[in-house]
């Protein structure tokens, strides 16, 4: 989904492609309901048509590939079609529950439809949407099993849906039905003898739920309003097999009580299938497996197996396997987006970040970076750099030569000790006079300020030190297409007199990185972005932290730098905007102050939450 | 001038492949102990995620899955001495791949490494995917 030559476009930032990418989840997402509809409805919308072109369209490609000559024998054109995912020996060698487990852990919202293992024991299930099998196929190989050290294969291909469409005018009424027999008080949704309802027999339907396809329709209704339910109560409706509700676990999330009284199920190892479900009580009373139970011990167990938390089974009380809150190992905590402990040392950090690299960055870098010469102090500081291969693309040349030598020169890589033992000095920059020159005969750069993450991780009574994380371009441009590195940069600054920093320590670390990984990484700050940024700053109880307001001025600055910094601070101040987003919307207007509030005053209904200060 | 420079850095590349060894070795193998590589008042930024204080970050590194790392690069630095810091401060940074319990990743972290008991701990810890 992503590719390099999406960062042509100069205004085209990360978080405008995470926006956009998000968009395309939620217009597949509101029609995945149009996947039921006929196309040869008398009353198709226009939204519906295009993706059912789509399908049908690919459809027709998938016969004529000579790699899929052999189409099931008949093809109903009306098909939906969705992703089969294999995963050659998936059951028998990591088991059809760990790599789920694995999946919903990856994925946000993935919807697993009809896992089943193969005879030879692959595992293999269906998504409905092209976003998902995407996403798996990202993760495809991503996913290790510890055990075996085996890294997990994905496989998708696109295949008719073994399940017929509804109509819509079918799909309308279920969702009356569904909608008619749910009581929000009690958050309860009563489906007995779902077909026998009246406002079928009034159109004359036969929606009964031992149909794949109703039973779907219901499942996607919970998960699209009943997400929270509690009571589930599917009794007298003859269902036997479960395999159309395995997704039910993954959509009713806190779902305590399941009747399912009155059913044909006859072999109760098919509740397996619902594992997952946390379930209190479960009613499986008049079905014929009932009658097969040859001790209630077994039974309990059979039941306990799939729903460890069941106290109440058919009405009585058991004994619960496991009790007490759901222990889910919530621990690991999620990605988050850049930690600056407060909001002042943001502002601070921010600035210093943006007039380094603005130094730093474009055509006249060997002129511009010897201003850094005031960014460093001017004796106790130091300057490293390391360029490594991350492992897995260790083979990979540098896509300039040059450059690489240029940065191979200076590598402090100590895993590589032996290649500068013997003239160590020459790899330690120190001093500023000496570190600004440096940083000039490097090879120029482009730093994609929209893809840093900023992480502060040091804060004394002098001292704040943080690394910047992002992508950047070096070397001339050969091709329009720009080839983006990776780069960590950790700086350590200190207090310089009232109203400044000065940097004592910088070390750089600088990877080659194919497309794959720069899409990861845009997937990772996307998620960072939506999980926001840390908010305790109590955890960072530290009453001498460095006196932000005295050294918030930042660098010392050249007198252009000084009204740019003015300026930003103006927009910050009009704008709500941080100090980022402000400098952007100069920096795209030219510096033309009355410009840049011309724009933000036209375009600020559109422009991204995360770009306003929180307050 | 020279000479000088390259006995110090050589000290310091010693001290911090010392240090990484250990470290990844403890987080790999041997988790219960890696409270001992803290110092008594360090801090953590875990993916953006603070933690304070060495009970938080033992317990929360000890509740992490299985990990494993392999490293790409180590570079390492003197810090200045007065600086608010112990006289002998180090900082590390750290570049390479992880597994952590099923999930692999790229990663970066950052050390500042103060001398207590003379011996080196961790004051400041930073790490995160970089993919």
């Amino acid at each position: 989904m992503y590719s390099r030559g999406n960062f042509n476009a100069p205004r085209r930032g990360v978080k405008q492609l995470a926006k956009d990418k998000s968009k395309t989840y939620t217009r597949i997402d509101s029609d995945i309901a149009s996947n039921y509809y006929n196309e040869d409805d008398e009353e198709p919308t226009g939204r519906v048509l295009p993706q059912q072109n789509r399908y049908l369209s690919t459809q027709r490609r998938n016969f004529n590939a000579p790699a899929n000559r052999s189409p099931p024998a008949f093809v109903d054109k009306k098909a939906e079609m969705v992703f089969k995912i294999k995963v050659p020996f998936g059951d028998i060698k990591y088991t059809t529950k760990w790599i789920i487990k694995q999946l919903n852990q990856k994925i946000d919202n993935i919807k697993i439809y009809l896992p089943t293992v193969t005879p030879r024991g692959d595992l293999e299930f269906i998504v409905r949407d092209e976003d998902t099998a995407e996403a798996i196929k990202a993760v495809s190989r991503r996913i290790i099993h510890r055990e075996t050290g085996d890294r997990i294969d994905f496989f998708p291909r696109k295949v008719p849906a073994p399940w017929l469409r509804l109509k819509p005018e079918e799909l309308k009424t279920i969702h009356e039905v569904i909608d008619s027999r749910f009581s929000a008080s009690n958050r309860t949704l009563n489906l007995e003898n779902f077909g026998a309802d009246s406002a079928f027999k009034a159109k004359d339907m036969d929606m009964v739920l031992t149909k794949n396809n109703v039973i779907l329709a219901v499942v996607d209704r919970i998960d699209e309003k009943y997400g929270n339910l509690e009571v589930l109560i599917l009794s007298k409706n003859r269902i036997r097999y479960f395999d159309y509700l395995q997704s039910l676990p993954s959509v009713a999330k806190f779902l305590k009580c399941l009747d399912l009284s009155h059913n044909m199920i006859t072999d109760f190892s098919e509740l397996e299938k619902l594992s997952g479900l946390p379930l209190n009580a479960l009613n499986l009373e008049g079905n014929p497996g009932c009658e097969l139970i040859s001790s209630q011990s077994s039974y309990i167990s059979t039941v306990q197996k799939s729903f460890p938390r069941v106290s109440f089974l058919d009405g009585a009380e058991i004994q619960p396997l496991v009790s007490g809150l759901e222990e889910e190992p919530t621990l690991k905590m999620p990605f988050r987006a850049g930690f600056y402990v407060d909001d002042n040392l943001r502002s601070l950090i921010e600035l210093f970040v943006i007039n380094y690299f603005n130094f730093y960055d474009g055509e006249n870098g060997a002129v511009t970076r010897k201003n850094l010469v005031n960014a460093y102090d001017a004796d106790n500081s130091t300057f490293t750099l390391s360029i490594a291969n991350l492992r897995d693309i260790v083979g990979v040349r540098y896509h300039d030569d040059e450059c690489y030598s240029s940065y191979l020169r200076l590598s402090h890589n100590i895993l590589r000790e032996d290649k500068f033992a013997r003239n160590r000095s020459q790899r330690v920059i120190k001093g500023a006079m000496e570190i600004a020159v440096a940083l000039s005969k490097l090879p120029i750069t482009n730093h994609y300020k929209e893809s840093f993450i900023v992480d502060c991780f040091l804060v004394t009574k002098d001292l704040l030190g943080f690394t910047v994380h992002g992508l950047f371009e070096d070397g001339t441009k050969t091709s329009t297409v720009p080839k983006l590195q990776m780069f960590t940069r950790t700086f350590i600054v200190a207090a310089r007199g009232p109203n400044s920093v000065a940097a004592i320590s910088d070390s750089l670390f600088i990877s080659a990185a194919l497309p794959e990984r720069i899409a990861r990484y845009k997937a990772l700050l996307d998620k960072g972005t939506s999980s926001g940024s840390a908010t305790m700053a109590d955890s960072f109880n530290n009453p001498a932290a460095l006196s932000t307001t005295d050294a918030i001025d930042g660098l010392v600055l050249n007198e252009d730098q000084q009204k740019k910094e003015q300026m930003i601070a103006a927009l910050c101040q009009f704008s709500g905007m941080v100090v980022a987003w402000s400098s952007k919307c100069l920096e795209d207007s030219n510096w033309d102050f009355e410009a840049a509030r011309k724009i933000f005053i036209e375009y600020k209904d559109r422009i991204p939450r995360e770009a306003f200060v929180v307050t | 001038m020279d000479v000088a420079n390259n006995k110090l850095d050589e000290e310091v590349c010693r001290d911090a492949r010392a240090f990484v060894d250990i470290f990844y070795d403890t987080m790999d193998r041997k988790r219960d102990k890696i409270g001992f590589l803290y110092s008594e008042q360090p801090n953590l930024v875990w993916n953006g995620n603070p933690f304070q204080g060495h009970d938080s970050i033992r317990s929360y590194l000890q509740s992490l899955p299985e990990t494993q790392h392999n490293l790409t690069s180590v570079d390492a630095q003197k810090l200045p001495g007065g600086a608010g810091l112990s006289e002998s401060a180090i900082l590390v940074t750290v570049a390479g791949e992880t597994i952590l319990g099923a999930d692999q990743h790229a990663f970066s972290q950052t050390f500042v490494l103060i001398c207590q008991d003379a011996k080196y701990k961790i004051n400041s810890d930073r790490f995160r995917y970089l993919d």
